[in-house]
Order: structure tokens, then C-alpha cells, then sequence
């Protein structure tokens, strides 16, 4: 996606008050404390093991360290990740 | 959480363990739209997983395609339950068979059983099975074939001591619910002539005539089985008739009451030396299995500590479906005092009283009115006695007419 392109969505979606991550197809990350993360919007998985996981998304990945990490579900919109979490991490390009 | 579970465990579900470039076999199988739950890596290349029945024969295209090794670990829920029935033919067949079995027994009557509000006093209980059995009620019919009212019908028709009868199913029991006519004083209800004639010899001091014929007088003696009031009226004829009209004897059913003096006797002999047995209160107590060679002692010991006592036995047999040869046998004994007491006289023979009069059995509203005695033979160890007892009673007695 073009920077124009992006900037052209942002401003329909804040013209219109719409969910961003529906008019920019940017995943929307909710927590419950450090125990469960859920990441909508997802493009895949990356790398999987119990204490590194690394989530692809539009225009880069998201990066979960922690402990005993259990994907409790996987589905083409939406991960839902159970555990110790203890970092959270972007890594754009 | 748990309904997804739940919604698992219906459509069943397969544990599987994958091995291979895992990330890649976990985006194609999320791009073609199979749903993973619980993922748990074991090692990098290493994860294992559960995946509904349904969506597991789309992963061994992906398994083939990513070039990962799927392992089954385990399958659960209903499906496969269903199958692992299946091959047990006898099992379904035996369920089924059982529910069927039950369903159609309880549509029986299997017991019959008679309730009343007050207890039974005219019938028996076992004549209205009885009647009820011939009508149509009987162990092992079919419920539907019964015909309530009709039964009940029978019933009352057949016992007329009855004045309502129900019938009601509790189960495979038939309730038979009964009220009984209650019905008038025998006293009342029968006709018969009778005599009264005297119970015992005595002179008649009180003479109540309510129906019938006197035929002794007061102060008259009489013996046994003399007839008091008689049943048979003949209608005595006054001066003012005619001798020639003569009436047929009435028969009566003869009521009255007659009271006379009667009189006991009997000869006693006392002894003025006697030891007695006195309960000091302690016992002891022995549980033993009596057998024909043999008592095996359960609890306590078969001879007492006591120096003087008395014992009582109490005997259960065995249940007799065993038929065994025992019986369990309850032993007390009770610790007595031996005392020694020499009586005077007059104390033995109010004593001898005592005991006559507890021989004699005499209703307790008969009143004693008078006691003497006679001394026969006297010794320094024993006193004979002769005993009178005079006592005022009723002696009537009905006797039916021959």
C-alpha cells in the first residue's frame, strides 16, 4: 500500500468516523492484562514456539515474547494467544 | 470457552501433532479456512493441536503440501464414540432391549394391595383380593385392560359390608382403597330367642328382668346352668278371660341382669419357712450361637460371676432361607438374695388370700364381700387352711333356645 493511498484512507476514516483498522486493514491488538493478547486482522504466522511468536501483519510484523504461550485459536481474521506475555513489539519497515 | 468445547466434543475433534516448517502449515491452513485451537509448540519444528473432525481431512492435503508430518494423537467425542459402540452390537441391542423391558413392564399391574382409612373389621382383606382376582385384577395383567369402575362395582356388589371401593394405580401397583359400612351393635341386630340361665351356683340377691320370663326368685338358690329368665313367655291366663283361648308360647330373645352371692372355696396348705429369690437389680448377659453339639459363645461368658442367680433365656432362630441348624441364644442371668422368712399365722394366710384370689381370675368389677377361713391342721413348719371367698357377681349367661 502507497503512503498516498494510506494517507487518503486515514483521512476517509476519521472524515467518516469509521474503525480505522476496517478503512486501513491495520490489525487491532486487545490485551487482558499480561494473560491474553488477541490480534485481529492478522496476516499469518511467522515463528511459533512457546516463548517467541511472530505475527505477520499489513506493513511488517508483531513480535510477542513471553512464557507458555498457547494460540487458543486460529482463524483467518483473528489470533487469540493465552499466557505469561511479556513484551510486545512492532518491527515495520 | 467451554461452549466451544461442548461444540467440539459434538462434531468430535482430533489431537494431532504436526512436524515440519510449522508457521507454514499453520497460514495455509488458516488461509483455506480450517480453525486450529490450542496450539502448543513442543519444540520449534514441533506443535500439536486440536482440529474438529471435519476440518482434520483438509490438513493432510496441507501436511503433503508443506511437507510436515501429521500424527494423530488422540480423537474424541461423540463421533468416535459413536462408532466404538457400533462394533458392540450386543451393547446397543442390550440398552435398548432394557428400556423397552422396563417401559413394558411398568405397564403391568404387579401388586395389589387393600387400604383402608380405619382398620378392617367386618371383612378380610384377602377375600376383597380375591374378588378383585375374579373380576379381572389380577398380577401380571395388562393396565390398560383393566376396567376400574367395573371392578369396583364387583367388589361392593359382592362384600355389601363395603360402602365404597376405589381403585387407583401407584406404578405397577394396584391400590384397592376400602371404607366399611359401619353397622349397628350385634345386641341389636339379632333376633334369636334365648334363655339366661346361671353362670355359677349362687342365691340371687338382684333380680332385673328386661325381656322374658322370670323363673327364680331373690333369695333363691340356684345352680349352675339353672334357667334364670326364660325366653319362652306363656302368657299366664288372667280371671277375667277364658280358659279355653289358648295363646302360642312366645319366643324372646331374653335380656336382664342377675346378680347373686356366690362362693369360693379351697383348701391351702402354707409353709411358715420360705426362702425367697429377691433381684439385687445386676445381671449379666451371654450371646451364644446354639448349635446341636455345640455353643459357640459370641459376647460374654457362659457362667456367671454371681454366686446365686437366676437365668433367662431368649432364643432367636436363624433365618430359615439358610436353614441352617443354630439359633442365637440370649442368656441373663440376674443376681439374686436368698432371704429366709418364717411367716406368722395370720400373715400366712392373708397370703393364701392373696394367691387364691389371683388363681380365681375374677373380673375386676367383681366386688369381693366377704373372706373366712378355717384353720384345719396346724404344725410349727406348716398351717392347713381352708379358704372361703364370698363375692357378688353377675351370673347371667345367654343360652339360644332349642
Amino acid at each position: 500500500m502507497s503512503k498516498k493511498k494510506q494517507k487518503l484512507s486515514k483521512t476517509v476514516a476519521d472524515a467518516f468516523d469509521l474503525p480505522r483498522e476496517v478503512i486501513m486493514d491495520i490489525p487491532k491488538i486487545s490485551m487482558v492484562g499480561n494473560q491474553q493478547i488477541t490480534i485481529e486482522n492478522h496476516r499469518g504466522i511467522i515463528q511459533y514456539s512457546d516463548e517467541k511468536m511472530r505475527i505477520c501483519i499489513t506493513g511488517g510484523e508483531l513480535i510477542i515474547l513471553g512464557k507458555n504461550l498457547i494460540v487458543d485459536s486460529i482463524v483467518p481474521e483473528e489470533i487469540k494467544i493465552y499466557g505469561k506475555i511479556n513484551n510486545v513489539m512492532f518491527d515495520l519497515f | 470457552m467451554y461452549f466451544r468445547k461442548i461444540l467440539l466434543f459434538i462434531v468430535g475433534y482430533v489431537v494431532v501433532l504436526a512436524e515440519g516448517t510449522i508457521e507454514k502449515f499453520i497460514n495455509m491452513s488458516i488461509n483455506r479456512g480450517l480453525k486450529l485451537h490450542d496450539l502448543k509448540s513442543i519444540s520449534p519444528s514441533k506443535i500439536r493441536f486440536i482440529i474438529s473432525l471435519n476440518d482434520f481431512w483438509g490438513i493432510r492435503h496441507i501436511a503433503k503440501k508443506t511437507n510436515c508430518k501429521v500424527k494423530v494423537l488422540d480423537k474424541k467425542g461423540l463421533p468416535f464414540f459413536w462408532s466404538k459402540t457400533k462394533k458392540r452390537k450386543f451393547l446397543i441391542v442390550g440398552s435398548a432391549l432394557f428400556i423397552i423391558i422396563i417401559y413394558a413392564l411398568s405397564n403391568f399391574v404387579w401388586f395389589i394391595d387393600v387400604t383402608s382409612h380405619e382398620e378392617l373389621t367386618y371383612i378380610d382383606e384377602n377375600k376383597i383380593i380375591e374378588i378383585a382376582k375374579k373380576s379381572g385384577l389380577k398380577p401380571g395383567i395388562f393396565k390398560k385392560n383393566i376396567n376400574a369402575q367395573q371392578i369396583e362395582r364387583n367388589i361392593i356388589q359382592q362384600i355389601p359390608q363395603l360402602s365404597w371401593v376405589g381403585l387407583q394405580f401407584q406404578g405397577t401397583k394396584a391400590i384397592i382403597d376400602v371404607v366399611e359400612r359401619k353397622l349397628p351393635d350385634e345386641e341389636y341386630t339379632n333376633r334369636e330367642p334365648r334363655h339366661i340361665v346361671a353362670a355359677k351356683d349362687g342365691v340371687i340377691l338382684e333380680l332385673l328382668v328386661m325381656m322374658g320370663q322370670p323363673m327364680v326368685n331373690v333369695g333363691d338358690t340356684v345352680e349352675r346352668g339353672e334357667i334364670l329368665i326364660s325366653g319362652i313367655i306363656v302368657q299366664e291366663t288372667g280371671e277375667d278371660e277364658t280358659p279355653e283361648i289358648e295363646t302360642e308360647p312366645q319366643q324372646v330373645r331374653a335380656r336382664g341382669i342377675v346378680r347373686a352371692k356366690v362362693w369360693y372355696e379351697q383348701q391351702a396348705t402354707i409353709d411358715l419357712h420360705v426362702t425367697n429369690k429377691i433381684r439385687t437389680g445386676s445381671k449379666e448377659t451371654v450371646y451364644y450361637i446354639e448349635l446341636p453339639d455345640k455353643k459357640i459363645v459370641l459376647k460374654g461368658s457362659l457362667d456367671s460371676t454371681f454366686a446365686n442367680y437366676e437365668t433367662e433365656h431368649q432364643v432367636t432362630n436363624l433365618p430359615s432361607i439358610f436353614k441352617l441348624p443354630g439359633r442365637i441364644v440370649k442368656t441373663t442371668f440376674f443376681e439374686v438374695d436368698i432371704v429366709e422368712k418364717t411367716y406368722g399365722k395370720e400373715e400366712a394366710i392373708a397370703l393364701a388370700f392373696k394367691k387364691f384370689k389371683k388363681n380365681l381370675k375374677l373380673p375386676e368389677n367383681v366386688k369381693i364381700s366377704d373372706q373366712q377361713s378355717k384353720v384345719l391342721v396346724e404344725t410349727n413348719d406348716k398351717v392347713v387352711v381352708k379358704l372361703v371367698i364370698e363375692t357378688i357377681e353377675d351370673i347371667t349367661k345367654y343360652v339360644p333356645i332349642k
